[in-house]
């Protein structure tokens, strides 16, 4: 009997998680050049299977940014005939769970969110007079009303909290991975999504962290919670936290950072659009920098391309990047 | 490889409408990027690479055959820029294959497969529950006996003999005939 090992070990490995040695060993046997025409056919089957997806949020950021990277026009509305068809059996739905919606509002808090463009900071005050600092292209929501039982906000990107002391009230920020939850203190939390760490550093108090997998951090001053949402790890370390984050003033310091990770914060800070030549960002190089002198985005741009090896040139409304041949 | 997507929509990408390359995207972005998480294994950088595809895509628009599957051409693209980006990655990292290529080829079936056979070991083992693995690599790779491993682990001689006998079984099935080897 023949047993096709070929397309079993490429299907046991597309359906499987495995340690990181593991993977590696297969990838280099995936790139091979024997076999190649079984590989591809086992590939072929597995492409198959993928389903052909229905548009969500996260499809649409995704077309805006390689419409970016194209140059054209982003698009925030939804058009075309499969969402028709899709259309007409949700909007029924829809109407009738917004009604629902209203009903229950009326029994509860509704929740307000506040949506920090590219190129801008806002600081806002909190119904249980907390204040929150908060930094470009980031979401926080919370309930318009300060409930009795616990007060809890949600945030997408980077803040800086002055929570208001309740020891009755926990005040509790959730991003998609982490739950922090404090009574009265200052910190920090960089949660965007896509970035490599979801990170909290304490100022000031105490704090408690709680994982997805429901791990448990207590944090000291000056400690900082590293935590890599494609792992799942968690990691404390000791930092130097300033009293107030540098960027609440538009400094920007960058501390051991991708160049992946600095132009995110670029893009965000700076409401330009970057165009990256791929081999840049496999390169695994982390630097360090400060700007502190609200410099311009060229004189960012030409201290980085020394330390990362790039030439960039600047079109109307984008940036790019390539990378330097001499290097 | 059946094309999910009209005519129509495809002879609009070749002509340059945007709105066909929207539709394109919104169809296609998941599992373009599935695909390629699923063999780089690296959630960020599968997000850039299936842009990547479409960026491509957008740039030979004007040259895309109408003859030939749509869903194949994104296929190959894929394929293409996943099977790159591990040939950057790994072609730095030294890396020694348990067997050397020249005694596979030349050999009876189970040794044509020795290194296919090895991965699908290691997946296998690497799928079981902590404790069955361990015994199974402490009685084969470390060659301790069930009575040694039970004393180690601290449970009884018979929870030994069970999980050795599920694991055998396991791996037994996968691989057919040639795990005899090993023992």
């Amino acid at each position: 009997m023949k047993k096709n090992y070929i397309a079993e070990v490429i299907t046991g490995f597309l359906k499987g998680k495995f340690p990181e040695s593991t993977e590696k060993k297969v990838q280099h046997w995936l790139i091979e050049e024997k076999n190649t025409k079984e590989k591809r056919a086992a590939l072929v089957r597995y492409w198959d299977s993928l389903p052909i997806s229905s548009a969500n949020n996260k499809i649409y950021s995704s077309l805006n940014s390689t419409k970016k990277k194209l140059g054209m026009k982003p698009s925030g509305y939804i058009s075309f005939r499969p969402f028709l068809r899709i259309a007409a059996i949700l909007l029924p739905i829809l109407i009738l769970s917004t009604g629902l919606f209203y009903l229950y509002r009326q029994h509860t808090h509704p929740l307000l969110s506040i949506n920090v463009p590219y190129g801008e900071r806002r600081q806002l005050t909190l119904p249980d007079s907390t204040i929150v600092w908060l930094n470009a292209g980031s979401k926080l929501s919370y309930s318009e009303r300060s409930g009795n039982s616990s007060r809890r906000v949600t945030l997408e990107g980077e803040a800086f909290f002055d929570v208001r002391s309740d020891l009755q009230r926990p005040f509790v920020v959730e991003t998609g991975e982490l739950a922090i939850h404090v009574t009265g203190t200052r910190f920090t939390v960089y949660a965007y999504p896509f970035s490599e760490n979801i990170s909290t550093i304490l100022s000031q108090g105490k704090i408690t962290v709680e994982t997805q997998r429901k791990e448990i951090f207590h944090l000291a001053p000056s400690q900082q919670l590293l935590y890599n949402p494609f792992t799942a790890i968690a990691t404390v370390k000791n930092t130097e936290a300033p009293e107030i984050p540098a960027w609440i003033y538009g400094k920007l310091i960058f501390e051991h950072l991708s160049l992946k990770e600095i132009i995110h914060i670029l893009e965000r800070a700076y409401d330009i659009a970057f165009e990256v030549d791929i081999n840049l960002l496999q390169t695994e190089n982390y630097v360090s920098a400060k700007f502190v002198n609200q410099e311009t985005i060229e004189e960012i741009l030409d201290v980085l391309k020394e330390l990362y090896g790039f030439e960039y040139s600047v079109y109307e409304e984008k940036i790019a990047l390539a990378a330097n041949i001499d290097n | 490889m059946a094309d999910k997507i009209p005519l129509k929509t495809i002879s609009s990408l070749r002509a340059g409408s945007h709105k066909a390359f929207e539709e394109v995207f919104l169809l296609y972005f998941d599992r373009v990027r599935i695909f390629i998480e699923k063999i780089i294994r690296s959630e960020e950088d599968a997000e850039e690479l299936a842009q990547e595809v479409f960026v491509k895509l957008w740039n030979l628009h004007e040259k895309i055959d109408s003859d030939r599957s749509f869903d194949a051409l994104l296929f190959s693209m894929s394929h293409n820029l996943a099977f790159n980006y591990l040939r950057h990655r790994l072609v730095h990292q030294t890396y020694l294959t348990s067997l050397p290529d020249k005694l596979v080829e030349e050999s009876i079936e189970g040794e044509l497969y020795a290194k296919e056979i090895s991965l699908l070991i290691e997946m296998a083992l690497n799928s079981m529950p902590e404790q069955r693995r361990m015994i199974f690599t402490l009685s084969r790779q470390e060659g301790l006996s069930n009575t040694e491993i039970a004393e180690k682990l601290s449970i009884s001689k018979k929870t030994v003999e069970n999980q050795l006998s599920l694991a055998l079984k396991e791996l037994r099935k996968i691989i057919s005939l040639f795990l005899l080897f090993m023992s």
